[in-house]
């Protein structure tokens, strides 16, 4: 039996199972290397806090935004919110590697779900005295952005409301 | 032997593919057996068991409050209480059946008090509920030579804690008292906050003695966070001058300012100390949210909120220091693996 670090990495050499094509990076560059803490092993204190603040950040921005457009009825927030989504989605596209572009893409995601469910709701929900509908919807949304958004954090975080949103939809629903 | 611990670590750092982890976990012995999967069931059955026992204890005297006398809700619940005692001294920890049995008699403990309160309405407040039972479960803690019955027991203490600093009113007896001596809300969560702070500190050295089996590393990091908390609390109450939840209003400026510079002094030493040991990067992490929250409050303070900038300014803020904490952070989480792949969890 293997004791060592060492002996194990040398036996996963010779047996061609750890080579300079195994140690690639995101954007599929050999290195040879071994790889240190991308978004993949980042530690979940560290994913916490960038969670918190793109959360608080987003809620923040969603004001700067209301304040700003003043959207004046459930259809236009709803548009806002969707614009905010795309922008999210093409900055995360665009630098998916960039922390200060991925942490401003999380917050005008968050911005925009809010937008998109508070426009939704009032437009579909308003008379409805149950939050089932609206935890669907975000249900829905959340599912939808799993899919979409190109980022871990965003993708960890979505699944978490998803879940969220599943159990009140059947607390409430059923 | 190699641990699985340093399998991961190695699967993480070098991206091994899938042929090369199925090897790897043979090799070293670390795939897990039949045994060893009903090792890890038994135990979370058993965790699951502790709390529902626990839970479905208190509840069944709940819902059957109706058809039982006072000293019938007693003797359900001391008998419980008086059989877990029975049993962690027949098998005394640290087996883990006594230890079981004192987690459940330390549950026992709250719905007892519960209990006592709701059938005499002894007009007592609820921290004090949650103090009386942190005196009375501090025996089986230490009795117990368990990480988890530690946990709870400081998770109680900290309930009791955050009660008597946030949830009474300035009305209270205790406030009127409070401020004749000077006392701020902010002093009040400033000591929650070296409570805890020590008492990681205290685990941590019990970490190296040989009573190292009751304080696992996670609870020296749970209870900096429960420290930390309390922390960027009271520096928020301070930098609000007061005049947030305190009964003072803004004579309290110098007090406050005592506040704000002995938790930053207390973290320059915590991050000195983390960095010159480059054992574990959460300490760091913890400053760092506690003064992207403080400074965000300050901000709050300062600003305007009429102005449309003002959110944008705080959002960007927030963006900002959070995205160079993280950076700052995985460089460390990067440099300081190398020295000791396992230091996030053995430190």
């Amino acid at each position: 039996m293997i004791t060592s670090t060492e002996e194990l990495i040398s036996l996963l050499r010779t047996r061609g199972l750890l080579d300079k094509v195994t140690a690639t990076d995101d954007r599929g560059a050999e290195s040879g290397a071994p790889l240190s803490a991308s978004a993949h092993d980042r530690p979940w204190y560290v994913t916490v806090l960038l969670g918190a603040s793109g959360w608080v950040a987003g809620i923040f921005l969603l004001l700067f935004v209301f304040t700003l457009f003043k959207p004046d009825s459930a259809g236009a927030a709803f548009v806002t919110g969707v614009v905010l989504l795309i922008a999210a989605w093409g900055l995360f596209m665009v630098d998916r590697d960039g922390a200060f572009v991925s942490q401003l893409a999380l917050a005008l995601s968050v911005a925009g779900q809010i937008a998109v469910l508070f426009g939704a709701s009032e437009s579909l929900f308003k008379h409805s005295r149950s939050i089932a509908g609206l935890a669907t919807l975000a249900l829905i949304l959340q599912t939808v952005l799993i899919v979409v958004m190109p980022n871990r954090l965003h993708r960890m975080m979505s699944a978490l409301f998803a879940c969220a949103a599943w159990a009140l939809a059947v607390r409430y629903g059923l | 032997m190699l641990k699985r611990l340093d399998l991961d670590f190695l699967a993480t750092e070098y991206r091994l593919p899938e042929p090369a982890i199925d090897l790897a976990l043979d090799l070293t012995g670390n795939r897990p057996d039949a045994q060893a999967w009903l090792k890890f069931f038994g135990r979370l059955l058993g965790a699951a068991g502790i709390g529902a026992l626990g839970a479905g204890m208190v509840f069944f005297v709940a819902a059957n409050w109706q058809h039982y006398g006072v000293i019938g809700r007693f003797v359900i619940l001391q008998t419980a209480f008086v059989v877990c005692a029975g049993i962690a001294l027949w098998r005394a920890p640290p087996q883990i059946v006594g230890q079981a049995a004192l987690m459940l008699a330390t549950l026992l403990i709250g719905g007892l008090l519960a209990l006592f309160g709701q059938s005499y309405q002894t007009g007592a407040d609820v921290y004090e509920l949650f103090f009386t039972w942190t005196a009375l479960a501090l025996p089986f803690a230490l009795a117990g030579f368990s990480g988890a019955l530690w946990a709870i027991w400081w998770s109680v203490l900290n309930v009791a804690l955050a009660l008597y600093c946030g949830w009474l009113g300035h009305e209270h007896i205790i406030w009127v008292l409070l401020d004749r001596w000077g006392i701020g809300k902010s002093t009040l969560l400033m000591a929650a906050c070296v409570v805890n702070l020590a008492g990681a500190r205290l685990f941590l050295a019990l970490a190296r003695s040989r009573f190292g089996g009751a304080a696992p590393y996670w609870l020296v990091r749970l209870l900096a966070a429960f420290g930390f908390v309390y922390g960027t609390a009271a520096c928020i109450v301070a930098v609000s001058n007061g005049n947030v939840w305190s009964a003072r209003t803004a004579a309290m400026t110098g007090q406050n300012w005592t506040i704000v510079v002995s938790f930053a002094v207390i973290c320059a030493a915590i991050a000195i100390a983390t960095v010159r040991s480059k054992r574990d990067v959460f300490p760091i992490a913890l400053i760092a949210g506690s003064w992207i929250a403080i400074s965000t409050a300050t901000l709050i303070n300062q600003i305007k909120f009429g102005d449309v900038d003002a959110f944008f300014v705080i959002s960007i803020w927030l963006i900002a220091t959070s995205t160079v904490a993280s950076l700052i952070l995985m460089k460390c989480v990067r440099a300081w693996r190398i020295v000791d792949p396992r230091a996030e969890v053995t430190a």
